[in-house]
């Protein structure tokens, strides 16, 4: 439905919204054909002062296509200010921009008619929710426009179902991070301390690029590098001591900054900050929360006093959520490198914190630090500073770290007759038990049992680990975790329970699932390949008696694994986030699933939504095929392979263009 | 008693924490009255030098139980000695006793330095031995070891080799501490074959055990194995070295 655009902008309050100024056929509406009529009606359009900010910001994205729109944005919110055209409005404490137009529209809906345009589903949702609100009576009228892709005002269709469709174009705006490159030997180049003058400190007010001028409230804080406080912009700022601030840490913390990277949890610097003579001291982080793993479960009373209704599977959920976050950070090609259950702080089993984010190891720039017990055996006593770990390396702290989580605070070297954890580890010495394999000497008390209850996969895994150093990787442990969790929820481990207690007081018994294995071990049995892990597995003849119909045959273990991501998938279908197909201009969603899946499979986002990307695809084809084809078409073979599609068309109306005169 | 020993046993193996160890070697013979009279350098009765010693005990328990951490590492045994030897408190979590008061010895006028050494040592061994039957991760001990006055037998002259055997072979921390102007820094020196003994200004337990808290906290973040650095700076403040 196209609009009366006469109509509108003579009775309505028009707002306008980042995105549509963002595009690809935005100067085409606002300067040609919005701009005369508001003129002619003297009239404006109206728009918070946190659009501005964020065009401003999008202008330094470091995805080009993000920053040309942003910077052609600019151009049109230029024009419209030399022409009197716009009403920027903003106070102080305005919250985000999807806040700001739902809180002004909820004011004056019914005083004014009020306009939106917005490419944004989510806010579309959020302002049109405000027309079922029966409480109101209003005769004013309230409507919600976006620009298709020919650059033509439409109204977004009421009835459209928007649910699912969370993810709206600001606050998590997709953009692609570029992986970190991998470097074999930290930068050469000689470090120095800058001059600094002023170090700031609790009550001074400081820079912090694109997000303003801000204020450093409480001290929150404190090591060896530095001190940590809050922020009036609800961000954490780390502001190093004066001997710290270094040109590595200069330029590291540089090239952070210039990566988005937008892990949940991951307090990753956001910007860097400057002090009042434009020096640069420290940076801008996402505010965490909760305590540090060592000081609130790491010991037993401290575990009840902080989590009491924790169970074995929070802890397993707490190895999830943390794994996937070292996954994400893992993509990017980041290593932790000082793992540590200091730095990890967890307010509940799914909602953690990594700070010291500045640590990590980066291309060239080496993680410093370390500590023994999180630190492969290879490399142990070596000074970090002076070479760059690999994944294997990280692999080792990774085991250790989960098994300090399921043995709450038992490092997995501590052992009956053990005096130093670093000989230990170099030795090799792990002494909990696995098959017939045990050294007799397993702490006391409840670490054993708690070992016997694991499953024996997880099991298998550690031993690997610490024995033969034969470690598996962040993925894989994933999986271990995922298939933990649902032997706890099916209680497939311990009959009686057992194995779900935070602290099991026993040996794990024989569970009816290891039973029937057992029994498929010992007698009548029938071997299959699974089908997707390749491995050998026995099933017992009334098992078998039932797989015998199925074509494919699958292990219980990958069976678990493809129901897991089944039901992930189902949950992520729905939520994603949004992408401007290059080609037509539309919004498209990007499901979580299809994230993962595209991943997983090493691709980086699709750059068309799906009717693009079929037409590309053929099209990208024909012109792989022989000349024949050219011939045929009476194609300008030069001149096609140079073809661009104007923004706004898509390319086989591009093509049709060149093809048909 | 028996309740007592199941608990003991019970923290021991339950608490994952790596443990740092800590046993006090204190003089209590009469010269730590203060009174001249008693064999102390300076006259100084108010308050005693044995009441000061207690209130930095005290103040050692109190902030380490503060420390998140160190509270679930550190334990802490306390050796008497004037003329002989005796077992104030026992190696426990710092979390289940109370800190104990040192009282004066009166009757038995000595200073066996040797004999606290010797004793401490047991303490030490003992619980090393413990630690290890129940795989719990520990850190070398430490022993602090404060005079007031001069050895008044030869005990020390043997274990004094002994402690700094252990001490150059990385199995024991020693912080050998003078208090005042009596006590006789040669001997105390016999057990520190790297750091040399100090000599407390005046009566500053406070900001000695204070120092020493935290110097418990900083190696309670570490792993036992790993170097970590004492803040001797602290130190300089309230001693003379």
């Amino acid at each position: 439905m196209n609009i009366n655009l006469e109509q509108l902008v003579r009775d309505y309050k028009i707002f306008v919204d980042t995105c549509s100024f963002m595009h690809p056929e935005a100067s085409m509406f606002f300067n040609k054909t919005l701009a005369p009529m508001l003129l002619n009606f003297k009239k404006k359009i109206i728009i918070p002062d946190k659009v501005i900010v964020e065009i401003n910001r999008l202008q330094n994205s470091n995805k080009k296509d993000t920053s040309t729109a942003a910077e052609s944005a600019a151009k049109i919110m230029q024009e419209y200010q030399n022409f009197n055209l716009v009403d920027v409005r903003g106070e102080d404490g305005d919250p985000f921009t999807d806040n700001v137009f739902h809180y002004v529209f909820s004011k004056f809906r019914t005083k004014h008619n009020l306009a939106i345009i917005t490419q944004d589903t989510e806010l579309t949702k959020i302002i049109l929710s405000l027309k079922e609100a029966k409480a109101i009576q209003s005769s004013k009228k309230l409507i919600a426009l976006k620009l298709d892709k020919y650059g033509n005002l439409k109204e977004w269709n009421d009835n459209q179902s928007f649910t699912g469709m969370n993810k709206s174009y600001h606050q998590n705006t997709f953009e692609k991070v570029e992986k970190f490159q991998i470097c074999s030997k930290p930068r050469q180049q000689k470090d120095y301390i800058h001059k600094t003058t002023k170090i700031p400190e609790e009550g001074y007010y400081v820079n912090a690029g694109e997000y303003g001028r801000i204020r450093l409230i409480d001290k929150i804080g404190e090591g060896g590098e530095g001190k940590i406080y809050s922020t009036d912009s609800g961000h954490a700022c780390k502001i190093y001591l004066k001997d710290r601030i270094t040109e590595n840490r200069f330029q590291k913390i540089n090239l952070m900054v210039g990566r988005k990277l937008n892990i949940p949890g991951v307090c990753w610097p956001l910007a860097t900050i400057n002090n009042s003579n434009k020096e640069f001291v420290g940076y801008l982080m996402p505010m965490a929360n909760g305590k540090p793993m060592q000081k609130c479960m790491f010991v037993k009373p401290l575990l009840e006093k902080y989590f009491p209704h924790w169970k074995r599977v929070n802890l397993v959920n707490l190895s999830i959520t943390w794994l996937e976050k070292t996954v994400a950070l893992h993509s990017f090609n980041i290593l932790m490198g000082d793992v540590n259950p200091l730095n990890i702080l967890i307010k509940t089993d799914q909602e953690l914190y990594l700070v010291d984010t500045d640590s990590y190891q980066i291309q060239d720039f080496p993680c410093p630090v370390g500590m023994v017990n999180f630190t492969a055996p290879e490399i142990q006593g070596k000074d970090f500073a002076t070479f760059m770990r690999t994944l294997e390396h990280e692999y080792f702290a990774i085991a250790t770290l989960l098994f300090m989580i399921l043995l709450p605070g038992k490092p997995p070297y501590s052992h009956q007759g053990g005096e130093d954890p670093l000989d230990n580890i170099k030795k090799g010495e792990f002494s909990y038990p696995f098959r017939e394999n045990t050294n007799k000497k397993t702490p006391d008390g409840p670490w054993r049992f708690i070992w016997s209850n694991l499953p024996y996969k997880t099991k298998e895994a550690f031993y690997n680990c610490f024995t033969n150093q034969n470690r598996i990787n962040a993925h894989q442990w994933l999986i271990l975790m995922k298939i933990y969790k649902d032997y706890l929820e099916k209680r497939y481990l311990d009959p009686d329970g057992e194995s779900e207690k935070l602290f099991p007081a026993r040996f794990k018994s024989v569970s009816t699932y290891a039973q029937e294995k057992y029994d498929a071990e010992n007698g009548d049995y029938v071997n299959y390949k699974c089908n997707i892990c390749g491995k050998q597995f026995q099933v017992n003849s009334r098992q078998a008696e039932r797989l015998k119909d199925i074509p494919s045959k699958i292990c219980r273990d990958c069976l678990i694994v493809l129901k897991m991501k089944r039901e992930e998938s189902r949950r992520n279908r729905n939520t994603g986030t949004f992408i401007y197909c290059v080609d037509c201009g539309e919004q498209f969603l990007f499901s979580d699933g299809e994230k993962e899946y595209y991943n997983k499979i090493g691709l980086t986002p699709p750059k068309r939504c799906k009717d693009c990307r079929v037409v590309h695809k053929e099209i990208g084809l024909t012109y792989m095929s022989s000349d024949l084809i050219y011939n045929e078409s009476k194609f300008n073979k030069r001149k096609s392979r140079t073809v661009k599609p104007k923004p706004g068309k898509s390319l086989l109306e591009s093509l049709f263009e060149i093809i048909f005169d | 008693m028996a309740k007592d020993l199941i608990l003991r046993r019970q923290d021991l193996i339950e608490n994952p924490t790596p443990r740092v160890p800590i046993c006090l070697v204190l003089d209590c013979s009469p010269s730590m009255s203060g009174d001249v009279s008693c064999g102390a350098a300076v006259q100084q009765t108010n308050p005693r030098p044995i009441d000061e010693l207690n209130e930095g005990i005290k103040l050692l328990f109190n902030s380490i139980l503060e420390d998140e951490v160190a509270k679930y590492a550190a334990e802490i045994s306390i050796v008497a000695f004037s003329e002989v030897a005796e077992q104030v408190l026992d190696f426990d979590s710092i979390i289940r006793v109370s800190p104990p008061t040192v009282e004066l010895e009166m009757e038995h006028g000595g200073t066996s330095i040797g004999s606290g050494v010797i004793k401490a040592l047991q303490l030490l061994d003992r619980r090393k031995n413990e630690y290890k039957d129940a795989g719990v991760d520990y850190f070398q001990p430490w022993m602090v070891l404060m005079t007031d006055g001069q050895p008044t037998d030869d005990t020390h002259i043997e274990i004094s080799q002994d402690v700094s055997n252990l001490v150059s072979n990385k199995k024991l921390t020693v912080f050998p501490i003078g208090i005042g102007k009596g006590a006789d820094m040669s001997v105390l020196a016999m057990f520190s074959p790297k750091r040399s003994p100090l000599r407390l200004k005046g009566l500053r337990f406070k900001e000695f055990f204070e120092w020493l808290s935290k110097s418990i906290a900083a190696t309670s973040r570490s792993t036992p194995g790993e170097k970590v650095s004492l803040n001797t700076d602290g130190i300089k403040g309230w001693s003379e070295l």
